[in-house]
């Protein structure tokens, strides 16, 4: 069968259309070629005399490329057309003809989201590192010691784990929560955070006043205040 | 040659009336709305296709045509155009004054050729 695409894409490039666009067009007339040329051979045209009756359909170079030339403008430039509000139409359509492309070779498509899936991966996984020890580490001596681990229990399970499981050299447990103050003026809702002894001690920071929490002193019932408490005009003091 | 050029334009005018009569009953592709054209015609009218799809496609942009791409197995996918429903009322408004058009014409020549 001869190819008839060249020849049309040739009228159509002067056009300039998006090469989805190009690639319907040349699809669409190529095959109108195609039935002609079939058919005049199947009649028992010679197929040298068949194909230069079927190019007849393009002998004026300029016809299809002016014929085009309105509708395709209307079609991508005006309001109403493909460029504008029916843009959801014309990504369908792409859309569709991406899905059809990857069904036609699976193989190559199993290969090509594979490379990009390792590559993505890999990529995030270097990203993880840099960020956490280079861009954002953590504001804590010895950040990359560091394991959170989240847990929904109390501060003396906390403790119990933290006794049982020896593959850290110190731990410490934290438990947020809203509380409701009323020893001031008047009753506020403050976030409470109540840690145990080493809690502060394994971050490796020291609290703005006071001293750190001894391992005899932890006992339920004394949080201290966090800075922000402390420091509102409400008489608060620990 | 005058009558050439007549049907130039007798066939601009009619065009895009015998493409929608054509996929009125169902849905055919360019090849097929062509080759029907010229059966039809007895080969009277016939249709490039420098300017039966620029006309399609024009169609398309009005509303009165829906292109679509059909697969069908152990054949090539073609694109079948089907009427839409603002493309049937804009037919029977075209049939409508094509045969008071004919009928018009009828009577003007015929009376004078009587």
């Amino acid at each position: 069968m001869p190819e008839w695409k060249p020849e049309i894409r040739r009228r159509l490039a002067p056009l300039k259309l998006s090469p989805t666009r190009e690639e319907e067009i040349a699809e669409e007339i190529a095959q109108h070629l195609d039935d002609q040329y079939q058919e005049l051979v199947t009649a028992g045209s010679p197929t040298d005399s068949a194909f230069r009756v079927t190019l007849d359909q393009l002998k004026n170079e300029e016809l299809l490329t002016s014929n085009l030339r309105s509708v395709e403008s209307d079609l991508y430039c005006k309001p109403g057309g493909l460029g504008s509000s029916n843009l959801l139409g014309g990504v369908l359509q792409d859309i569709r003809y991406v899905f059809r492309m990857i069904s036609k070779s699976p193989g190559f498509t199993a290969v090509a989201v594979l490379t990009l899936a390792l590559g993505i991966g890999a990529n995030t996984a270097i990203f993880s590192v840099i960020n956490g020890v280079l861009l954002n580490p953590l504001p804590y001596k010895n950040p990359n010691q560091l394991v959170a681990v989240k847990e929904h229990d109390s501060l003396p399970n906390v403790m119990e784990i933290q006794r049982q499981v020896r593959a850290f050299s110190q731990g410490g447990g934290i438990n947020v929560e809203p509380m409701d103050y009323t020893g001031g003026a008047e009753p506020v809702q403050v976030r409470v955070g109540l840690v145990n002894a080493g809690f502060l001690e394994t971050l490796g920071v020291q609290p703005m006043l006071g001293r750190i929490i001894s391992p005899g002193e932890d006992v339920h019932g004394g949080p201290p205040h966090g800075y922000h408490l402390f420091s509102r005009p409400r008489g608060l003091r620990i | 040659m005058e009558t050439q050029a007549s049907q130039v334009e007798w066939k601009k005018g009619s065009a895009e009336l015998l493409i929608l009569s054509l996929v009125e009953a169902r849905p055919r592709h360019g090849y097929e709305i062509s080759k029907l054209i010229e059966q039809r015609s007895r080969g009277t009218v016939r249709f490039h296709v420098a300017s039966l799809y620029p006309l399609l496609y024009r169609l398309e942009r009005r509303g009165w045509l829906c292109g679509r791409w059909v697969e069908k197995n152990g054949q090539r996918r073609r694109r079948y155009y089907r009427l839409t429903r603002q493309g049937r009322r804009v037919l029977a408004a075209q049939l409508r004054g094509w045969h008071q058009f004919v009928a018009g014409i009828n009577r003007i020549t015929e009376a004078e050729n009587a």
